[in-house]
């Protein structure tokens, strides 16, 4: 046989070798014999990531935060920070699907269970995290696929705010209040919507800010991602010395729903909608 | 609430000249299900002024309880107990307090008070709950300095005293109210000898001014030497009333507190001495 | 023995001036605390500011700061520490307990499981977020004395050791409760436990003047029965021979504290260590008769609410800090510090 013959079979060994092995975001190697076909997802984004990449039916059980429609029927094994490993185990997962925070990745470990523990906090980390996932479950192509039509999305979104004015928005996440500064999802998302977050860098990126500071920066948009709690414009303005903020004169606050919130929250496969939801809020008229 | 109004200067000439008990029964809850027992049970006693009369018996005789029904801290169940005639429950708290003064037996420090600031406390009767202390009551507090010999450490915490001058400044307090009857409770438990014979000379020196004592006590020996008048309490009821040589005697004493004594006599009063 | 040279009342000399320099110190601590804050703002501009809100004309957004945020926020800050250190003074007169604070009674973990049901159910019960935390807090902190109260309550009054023992009691139950609350509401939880932990970030005019409805009465009646307080250090027996009426001063001295924490508490969230601290400190600096102790204390309290408000709001500005983190951190080391001065001096009795 040619020698080329050796090195495309050799190629294409190593192709499928590195099929199924990506590092997570604890820096831990994850690899696995082959495809998965029995998939536990135990944070939101995950289950609406897998479901993108067409790997739907892998899915035997999921976290109690997972809301994804057509999957109501499954089990559910509680969340990363109160999880019911005997459901997991029981289950007989071939990967589980975590986070990074919680540690919860140290009892699956020791259960002999495979597990991809991260989570996406950035958009490029966005794209890098569908194409590890479309290799752990190999689905590549499908992976592929999706980051291309997320960044042309954003391409699109980015040509559309050419020239564009950028107003100033306070985000609120609590009534405390507490917002998010740059070196947050949300925040990212901001910028990719054309518009100016009034929290600067130095702030960090979930700060308990100064209720002073908001009327001083005097933002033209407040977004409430508190809303689903019970927070509403109108108690906004009776908050003392807000009933003369630009956003409250122009009837520019914005109470998000529980399903816009979910949106901006997960990093993931809506991040196109995450953004054109910011987009409308902040450019009436523009979408 | 008679108590609120401030009634300043001296003791009254026409002050209460008898504390008496009538036929009292009193005592205390009994556990559950258990019968009332009393721990007095039909006494008598009168005290006047100018005398210092000691209550003496053994542990349980009611002594304390007779005490506190003599300054309201407990009421009886029959009998009467008058001020001046008067029934005591008539009498008002602040007003009841201006004629009748009681030492406890260990008081509580008030850390941090000086003596004199602790002093002045006793003339809270007198100034009552809203009102602020007058002339009259710096000077009824001086004189309670002066004639408990506190004075010289008038300006000390009261924490930092020993227990010996710390109990003076207590009386002192108690002076300075005033009263027309005194009610020690076994105020020299825990003394040296010195503060104890201290202590009693004030008492003492208080009946001659006027006051009448009466002094529940443990040691025979001090109250047969500071009293003018003694009262044997035994199991409730008055087993012996006199002078300390009438009712020092070897026969009662033996029955009542169900050990052998020797009595001696001496110059000043009956010597008791335990028989081994 | 006594001491040479130890004749005479007085035990330090210039006591005197204590409390009018304190008082001067105060207000300057409310000068330069209006005056610090995300944007700079000379006393004159709130003096305009107060100008034009009192004629009606509408404010700059720096008049508006220093108007109707910064200036509520101080006065707030200041009131409640006034409150807090006064509820102090009293509890630890009344209990004669040197470790008593505003909250032994219960009345904090009420406030704060009142305060937290209202974050926690806004959403799904619109009741709640009209009625608001404050006043939900405010009932629930009366609800929980009342409880204590009626469980240690005996034939002739309310002994002390039972309030304690009692207190403790529902404290713990409601602080349990809250911890359920915040387990259940965990996306809210940053936020609720930072409210909990205390803040005047919202302070209006309408929450000044309520918090200073509760603590002015109350200063006046605990300074009307200071010699009260003074007998009360003689132990409740010792005073009621002295004809005090013991059972009914106690309960309206603790009705009003009570009162006056509950309302800090519904406003500014739960800040500790003021009501602890700030009596022993004005304790050792003036003594412990009551009549010059309650004063000082007030104003103590005041001035370093407002210094703790300045620092929680400065420090990493416009980051806030939550008030009763500051007061915790200034709190131990101020402990530690009198445990070791007391400890020499001698035990307490």
């Amino acid at each position: 046989m040619s020698s080329r013959l050796y090195l495309c079979v050799a190629a294409l060994l190593l192709q499928v070798a590195l099929a199924q092995t990506v590092v997570d975001d604890l820096g831990r190697e994850v690899s696995l014999p082959a495809p998965p076909a029995r998939v536990v997802s135990m944070l939101p984004s995950h289950t609406e990531s897998v479901c993108a990449l067409q790997a739907c039916e892998l899915i035997v059980g999921l976290d109690r935060h997972s809301d994804l429609a057509g999957l109501d029927g499954l089990p559910r094994v509680g969340d990363p920070y109160s999880p019911d490993l005997e459901a997991v185990v029981a289950l007989e997962p071939d990967l589980v699907l975590v986070d990074e925070y919680s540690g919860v990745h140290a009892s699956l470990e020791a259960l002999g269970i495979a597990v991809y523990a991260g989570s996406p906090q950035t958009v490029e980390e966005t794209y890098a995290y569908l194409a590890d996932l479309g290799r752990l479950l190999g689905r590549q192509t499908e992976a592929s696929v999706l980051v291309g039509r997320l960044q042309g999305e954003l391409a699109g979104l980015d040509v559309l705010l050419a020239g564009a004015e950028r107003p100033t928005v306070f985000v609120e996440l609590d009534a405390t209040p507490y917002s998010a500064g740059p070196g947050s999802y949300l925040d990212e998302l901001l910028t990719l919507a054309g518009g100016e977050n009034i929290v600067p860098a130095s702030l960090g990126a979930f700060p308990q800010v100064d209720p002073e500071f908001v009327v001083l920066q005097d933002p033209d948009v407040v977004v409430l991602l508190d809303a689903p709690f019970g927070v509403t414009a109108a108690q906004v303005a009776q908050r003392p010395g807000w009933e003369g903020l630009s956003a409250v004169v122009d009837g520019r606050v914005v109470e998000l729903s529980d399903e816009e919130v979910d949106a901006l929250s997960r990093p993931g496969p809506r991040l196109g909608e995450a953004v054109r939801l910011l987009v409308r809020l902040l450019h009436p008229g523009l979408l | 609430m008679s108590g609120l109004a401030p009634r300043r200067g001296r003791r009254d000439a026409e002050g209460p000249r008898r504390l008496e008990a009538s036929g009292v029964v009193a005592g205390y809850a009994p556990p559950q299900g258990r019968p009332r027992r009393p721990a007095v049970d039909g006494v008598d006693l009168l005290v006047a002024p100018g005398e210092v009369v000691g209550l003496i018996g053994p542990n349980g005789s009611g002594k304390t309880t007779l005490l506190r029904l003599l300054s309201r801290q407990l009421a009886p169940w029959s009998g009467t107990v008058t001020l001046g005639g008067r029934a005591l429950e008539t009498f008002g708290r602040f007003e009841l307090a201006r004629h009748v003064a009681v030492v406890a037996q260990e008081p509580e420090v008030p850390v941090g008070f000086t003596v004199r600031e602790t002093v002045a406390m006793g003339r809270a009767p007198h100034v009552g709950l809203l009102g602020s202390p007058g002339p009259g009551d710096e000077a009824a507090v001086d004189e309670a300095l002066a004639a408990t010999g506190t004075l010289p450490f008038a300006g000390r915490r009261i924490e930092t005293l020993s227990g010996g001058e710390r109990q003076r400044a207590v009386f002192a307090r108690a002076v300075a109210q005033r009263p027309a009857f005194l009610l020690l409770d076994e105020p020299t438990n825990h003394l040296d000898m010195r503060y104890q014979v201290d202590l009693l000379s004030l008492a003492r020196a208080q009946a001659a001014a006027g006051v009448g004592v009466l002094a529940v006590l443990h040691d025979l020996n001090l109250a047969a030497r500071a009293c003018d008048r003694l009262v044997l309490l035994s199991g409730g009821t008055v087993v012996a009333e006199g002078t300390p040589a009438e009712v020092l005697r070897r026969d009662l004493l033996a029955s009542t507190y169900q050990a052998d004594v020797e009595v001696l006599a001496s110059q000043d009063g009956p010597v008791i001495v335990p028989r081994f | 023995m006594a001491a040479a040279g130890d004749v005479g009342p007085e035990r330090r000399p210039g006591r005197g001036f204590l409390l009018p320099v304190s008082v001067a110190a105060l207000v300057v601590v409310l000068l330069a605390a209006g005056a610090v804050g995300s944007a700079d703002i000379a006393p004159g501009h709130v003096v305009a500011a107060a100008r034009k809100a009192a004629r009606g004309e509408a404010l700059t957004p720096l008049e508006t700061i220093a108007w109707r945020i910064r200036l509520p926020r101080v006065l707030l800050a200041g009131l409640t520490g006034a409150g807090l250190s006064l509820a102090g003074v009293v509890f630890q007169g009344v209990f004669r307990n040197p470790l008593a604070d505003p909250y032994l009674l219960g009345t904090a973990s009420g406030a704060g499981f009142g305060a937290v049901l209202v974050f926690t159910l806004s959403a799904s019960v619109p009741a709640l977020a009209a009625v608001g935390a404050p006043v939900v807090a405010f009932v629930f902190a009366l609800l929980t004395v009342l409880l204590v109260t009626a469980l240690a309550s005996d034939v002739d009054g309310v002994p002390t050791v039972r309030l304690i023992l009692a207190g403790v009691v529902v404290g713990a139950v409601f602080t349990a409760a809250t911890s359920f609350l915040l387990v259940a509401a965990r996306e809210q939880s940053a936020g609720i436990l930072s409210r909990l932990l205390g803040g005047f970030g919202f302070a209006s005019w309408s929450s000044v003047v309520a918090l200073a409805a509760f603590t002015l009465p109350a200063l006046l009646v605990a300074r009307a029965l200071a010699r009260a307080l003074d007998l009360f250090q003689l132990g409740e027996r010792g005073a009621a021979l002295l004809g005090l009426p013991v059972e009914g001063v106690k309960v309206l001295l603790l009705a009003v504290a009570t009162l006056v924490t509950a309302a800090a508490v519904s406003v500014a969230g739960i800040i500790g260590f003021v009501g602890l601290m700030v009596p022993h400190a004005a304790r050792l600096a003036t003594g412990p008769a009551h009549a010059r102790l309650l004063p000082l204390a007030v104003v103590w309290g005041a001035a370093f609410m407002v210094l703790a408000d300045l620092l929680a709001r400065s420090v990493i500005a416009p980051v806030e800090v939550p008030v009763g983190i500051v007061t915790a951190l200034t709190g131990g080391p101020f402990f530690l510090w009198l445990l070791r001065r007391r400890g020499g001096a001698g035990a307490q009795a």
